[in-house]
């Protein structure tokens, strides 16, 4: 092997190193005692303390958060694929005036997060009652403009023959759409899946904003307020970490592909 | 003068070149032939240093070229997808490779503007490169490979991009360069025509092996084996699986005895079993009826000559006819007759060539 | 084929009113917000016209913000791209090691920003952190990363990269795909190295890629709330406070919906200003 690519094994291996080592360190952390954490600075653990799992669980209140996040990961992100599907159909395949405006504007919304909208949208929310409640997380967000752009480019690849096809086979539109053209689009569904439901579930900033009971709190915000309440109980706080981000990482583990293909699918055309 | 050695490379499970060894004589255009797969390609690239050779060697004027990096190798490629570099200009294209070895400005801009006049892209000097034509493009690239006035030109199927018409006409064109420039040309391509058209001397390949090296001539009326026979020709070779009396000196073609040597002719090693090889033009119109006879079943009329496939007994015979063949177009039944000198026979196990007046015999 | 004419609007309604309603109409609303007084304690509202502005350009906690938030997005997106392109163009290739260290690197974006937040909270620490274990080994005194004033910022930013470089990363190598090995293949032939190579066939390229990277970068920037919060929370002494945390403050710290409205569209001017100058760019190339 050359030289240069043994250096760049190495430097490639180091910068490795260095992103997993916060990951190493905290499973490590998770699973020692107490006391032995603050001093113990080596990866090697002595005793494996499963039970700080057990702890932190019943610590906090992380089985209604983990329902919480689920409720509403699996709502908003089913609920944008709907949506997304329909109207990328509509914007891929029918014809009507104003075509160019919808779909500009749709685009237009994908460079507005919800951040700069949280003012307006808590004013709006309150005044319909859905502060703290599921309606007020899922129905702002059951529409996405990159879910309608993706499905749009996917639907206007599948051939005019198989609509056609269909339509000669007497099925409706609405039944071409869901039974012959979306199952075109596969993949595109699956990307978006993943994709928005990381981002549901990783969600801390609208909780925050959109709900104030115990009750009504999703895992990342129950971390956040579990540091606040047991702020040096790091052996638990780090537990408590894994926890949270086990289900995006058996996404991740399942479908990295696809969170792949959904992140770079911008940067292919620009 | 190019000296390819014993070259062997693959590919994971595929062996591309299994033992290719030839030489290139100084200023020689030699095309590397045959079917797609069967290597022509990677031994172009090893020369060009993209590949590293598994075993064996090339050498350029007894010099190896194996430790000397692609940059340095005074070699230039012709790509079959043209490689332009798509944020150039047709000038960017052709000033580059000048840039990377630090050529003066001056003498850049002369070199750019000589290359430009005599491929005609003068007047395209200034447009975006991929944006002309296939054939323009086809020329810019021939351009950029040829500013360095590289040792070595190296061609990958350049022209199987184009429509008829302009392959025909850039085939001219690259004759007259490699008359001009009288660089050491490869050329690799698997349209026969074409490399019977280019090449000073023609090198057959398939599935990694060099079957045979030989002018155009040669090549065509002295093949080593059926494969080669097979691939050179238009028509497609007429072959007949037959057994060698040597008793008679003669072989049995569709139904009639074909006397070719003299009686008691012994083959060598004995052979019984044959393949008699005719070529479509060497088949003539009899007005004999006792000769073969055979129904017409398609013509295909091409400028002065025409092909007729015909069915004999259910055998297929291909026959090339010069045109003014009075009454042809008519007739559906007609005779045939197979000049004896012009059969080349094949052994119908090895494949190799057995007898035949101009080359040398196995 | 039969068409109906209502049929577009039946297929487009759901996904597009739900974009019109819960965010075209929210930001029309966002500026009507910003000319009113309105407390949500007390529940007063008052027309105000334009003192929410004229107070908010005399009100240091906004320009402390905005210097955060120029610095934050300083740190970030540069080195943010072009750690993650320098790592995309070494990782090309095949090689099963590839994919691990690509694999590695990645990792990070599927963790929360907050959960992020939470982990870098320990190695953090002042004095059982991992961070300040190591420099005490090699003889550098322990940093207050996060009760620093002066190092606070930084080490958020530190967080910030740990998870933009993979992501970077992924879309840096998806644009480098698409180049054709062969361009490599006539540069080197032509004679370029290394160096000539990524110069005259990568980065030209590269660029679309590129400035895609640097918008989404950007509007990342100035939107990034979660770390801040679980880390930070603004401070210390607020010098971790952008505008994006300056106006969840205004808002739900000190009730003044108005005035975070107002913050709230310099913020969005910004981001759309620098939206713009990209379509812009964009459009020049196509």
């Amino acid at each position: 092997m050359k030289a240069s690519t043994i250096f760049k094994h190495l430097l490639l291996a180091l910068i490795s190193t260095l992103f997993l080592m916060p990951f190493v360190w905290i499973i490590v952390t998770s699973l020692r005692g107490p006391v032995e954490v603050l001093r113990e600075h080596t990866l090697i653990l002595s005793r494996f303390r499963w039970e700080n799992y057990i702890s932190a669980w019943r610590a906090s209140n992380f089985p209604r958060q983990f329902l919480n996040s689920f409720v509403v990961g699996v709502s908003v992100t089913l609920g944008q694929i709907f949506t997304s599907a329909l109207a990328g159909y509509a914007l891929a395949r029918m014809e009507f005036k104003g075509k160019k405006i919808v779909f500009m504007t749709v685009l237009a919304t994908l460079i507005i997060p919800y951040h700069m909208l949280v003012v307006p949208l808590f004013v709006m929310l309150a005044r319909f009652g859905w502060i703290n409640t599921y309606r007020g997380l899922i129905i702002p967000m059951l529409a996405n403009g990159f879910g309608i752009y993706l499905f749009r480019q996917f639907f206007k690849k599948v051939p005019w023959q198989l609509e056609e096809a269909a339509a000669i086979d007497g099925a409706s539109r609405w039944s071409t759409l869901w039974r012959v053209v979306f199952p075109q689009a596969l993949p595109a569904a699956g990307t978006l899946f993943i994709f928005t439901f990381v981002a549901e579930w990783n969600d801390l900033f609208r909780w925050l904003i959109f709900t104030h009971s115990t009750e009504m709190r999703n895992v990342q915000l129950g971390l956040s307020v579990f540091q606040e309440q047991f702020a040096t109980d790091y052996v638990r706080l780090m537990a408590a970490v894994v926890i949270v981000t086990v289900p995006t990482f058996i996404l991740f583990v399942i479908g990295h592909k696809k969170l792949i293909q959904g992140i770079s699918l911008g940067g292919i055309k620009g | 003068m190019l000296k390819i050695k014993n070259l062997k490379k693959s590919f994971k499970s595929t062996i591309a070149c299994k033992n290719i060894d030839f030489s290139v004589e100084s200023g020689e255009f030699f095309v590397l032939l045959g079917p797609s797969g069967c290597g022509k390609t990677t031994i172009l690239r090893l020369i060009a240093g993209l590949e590293k050779p598994d075993e064996g060697g090339v050498f350029f004027n007894d010099k190896n070229l194996g430790d000397i990096s692609v940059q340095e190798r005074n070699t230039a490629l012709v790509f079959q997808n043209y490689a332009l570099y798509p944020n150039m200009s047709v000038r960017g294209n052709l000033t580059f490779p000048l840039k990377m070895r630090k050529i003066s400005k001056t003498k850049t801009k002369d070199t750019v503007e000589k290359i430009a006049s005599m491929l005609k892209i003068k007047n395209l000097l200034d447009k975006k490169a991929v944006k002309l034509s296939g054939g323009q493009q086809q020329r810019v690239a021939v351009g950029r490979a040829l500013v360095r006035k590289p040792e070595i030109f190296l061609l990958d199927e350049p022209l199987s991009n184009l429509d008829a018409k302009l392959r025909q006409h850039l085939r001219m064109e690259l004759i007259k360069i490699h008359k001009e420039m009288n660089i050491t040309t490869l050329y690799v391509t698997h349209d026969q025509n074409e490399a019977m058209t280019l090449g000073d001397r023609i090198a057959v390949l398939r599935d990694g092996n060099i079957h045979q090296i030989g002018t155009p001539e040669e090549i065509y009326s002295s093949p080593v084996n059926l494969f080669v026979a097979k691939f050179i020709g238009f028509p497609e070779i007429n072959l007949f699986k037959t057994k060698y009396k040597p008793e008679k000196g003669a072989v049995n073609i569709l139904g009639k005895e074909l006397q070719l040597f003299e009686k008691g002719t012994e083959l060598p090693d004995n052979t019984e079993n044959v393949t008699a090889a005719v070529r479509p033009e060497d088949i003539h119109i009899s007005s004999n009826n006792d000769d073969i006879e055979g129904n017409i079943e398609v013509k295909e009329v091409s400028g002065p000559d025409t092909v007729l496939y015909l069915n004999v007994d259910g055998y297929p015979v291909r026959m090339r006819v010069a045109k003014d063949k009075k009454g042809l177009l008519e007739k559906i039944k007609t005779n045939i007759k197979i000049e004896p000198e012009k059969v080349l026979l094949f052994n119908s196990k090895t494949e190799r060539i057995i007898k035949n007046e101009n080359i040398r015999t196995i | 084929m039969r068409r109906k004419s209502y049929e577009p609007f039946l297929y487009l309604t759901p996904g597009v009113f739900f974009l019109a309603f819960f965010i075209v109409l929210p930001v029309l609303f966002l500026l009507v917000l910003s000319f009113f007084r309105w407390d949500m304690l007390s529940g007063a509202i008052s027309f105000a016209g334009l003192e929410n502005y004229s107070e908010m350009f005399k009100d240091p906690a906004l320009y402390n913000a905005l210097k955060n938030t120029v610095l934050y997005v300083a740190g970030v997106v540069p080195a943010g791209m072009a750690i993650a392109l320098f790592i995309a163009v070494q990782l090309k290739g095949k090689l099963r090691t590839y994919s691990i260290y690509r694999t590695s690197i990645f990792m990070p974006v599927i963790v929360s920003l907050a959960a992020s937040g939470v982990i870098w909270l320990w190695i953090y620490d002042y004095r059982s952190g991992i961070l300040n274990h190591l420099l005490s080994r090699i003889g550098i005194s322990q940093i207050n990363w996060l009760g620093n004033p002066d190092t606070a910022l930084i080490s958020v930013i530190i967080v910030t990269l740990w998870q933009r470089i993979g992501y970077n990363m992924v879309i840096f190598f998806a644009g480098l795909q698409v180049i054709p090995e062969q361009l490599y293949e006539a540069a080197m032939i032509d004679g370029a190295k290394a160096s000539g190579q990524f110069r005259y066939v990568t980065w030209p390229n590269l660029l679309p890629t590129t400035s895609f990277v640097l918008v989404i970068n950007l509007i990342f920037a100035f939107r990034d709330f979660d770390q801040i919060y679980v880390m930070t929370r603004g401070g210390p002494m607020s010098r971790t406070t952008t505008l994006v945390y300056h106006i969840y403050e205004t808002a739900f710290a000190e009730f003044n919906i108005g005035m975070a409205a107002a913050v709230t569209m310099i913020l969005f001017l910004i981001v759309m200003a620098v939206t713009y100058l990209y379509l812009n760019y964009m459009g020049e190339k196509a």
